[in-house]
């Protein structure tokens, strides 16, 4: 399938969803107006993806700040690996944050306790 | 463009309704769509409760910038009052300084001017002096002798 990778601006994290390499990320900010605009290509990309992923999936998110709107995005997201995860494949999202961003910790703790994948708190 | 960040809840809401509607279910149907409601409307909770402190977290951090940047705008403000009351003084100054140096160039005018007409009336007297003493001699010489009396 065809790999997906989105520069960032100023406003959305940069993509790189390379399934050759085994490369799943999502890194930068996130304030995009139009976020489900934005995140749609992600979501059709994970949903192609999940008919029939790699042995492991590692999916690695470093987001410094988003909006409300992203964190729904972010969350179907994490329903689509979730789902995989439940269909019987190996799924892990690390969740990476400043060290001293106790706000992104906090969001990655919430996000845990909604999922039921695993999810593991990397703080950088 | 709200509805299409729930675009999955919709769907399932409007599925339920629909079902609802249409009616002729077993016991056991109507047990599995409640419960499959229940189970949605459980998720569907936590997702609100996840983002409701998200935007309260980003709703602190925005209001925690802003009490920066008002304190920043604060000393900003101070910092050009300051450097205008400096430029203000610092004008005066050059105002002051300006009137000197047009009170010295007019000094500096005014003694050159005295230096040009006491030279011209030096050269005169000079070549007064000279002219009788080499071009009308004897003149020169009745003068003299008339000054000391001879």
């Amino acid at each position: 399938m065809r790999n997906l990778v989105i520069e960032p601006t100023s406003k959305t994290p940069k993509v790189i969803l390379n399934a050759d390499l085994g490369i799943f990320e999502i890194t930068g900010r996130s304030i995009p107006e139009d976020a489900i605009g934005f995140y749609r290509k992600v979501l059709d990309w994970i949903e192609e993806y999940s008919k029939n992923p790699l042995p492991e999936t590692i999916f690695k998110f470093q987001l410094e700040y988003f909006n409300t709107s992203s964190s729904k995005c972010l969350l179907d997201i994490f329903r689509k690996l979730e789902r995989m995860h439940k269909n019987g494949h190996k799924v892990t999202i690390r969740w990476h944050y400043d060290s001293d961003d106790e706000d992104m910790a906090e969001t990655g703790q919430d996000y845990q306790a909604l999922l039921d994948v695993p999810f593991e708190l990397v703080p950088v | 463009m709200k509805e299409q960040y729930f675009a999955e809840e919709a769907a399932f809401l409007q599925e339920a309704r629909a079902k609802a509607e249409r009616g002729g279910m077993t016991v056991q149907e109507w047990r599995e769509s409640y419960t499959q409601i229940v189970e949605n409307y459980e998720n569907l909770l936590k997702v609100v409760q996840v983002l409701t402190h998200q935007a309260d977290q980003l709703e602190a951090k925005l209001e925690k910038a802003r009490v920066q940047l008002e304190l920043q705008r604060k000393a900003l403000s101070h910092e050009v009052e300051d450097l205008e009351r400096q430029v203000e003084y610092q004008q005066k100054e050059v105002h002051k300084k300006v009137q000197e140096r047009d009170t010295l160039y007019d000094q500096m005018g005014r003694t050159r001017m005295m230096l040009i007409v006491l030279f011209a009336v030096l050269l005169v007297i000079v070549a007064f002096v000279a002219y009788y003493i080499f071009v009308d001699t004897d003149k020169m010489i009745q003068f003299v002798k008339k000054v000391r009396g001879i």
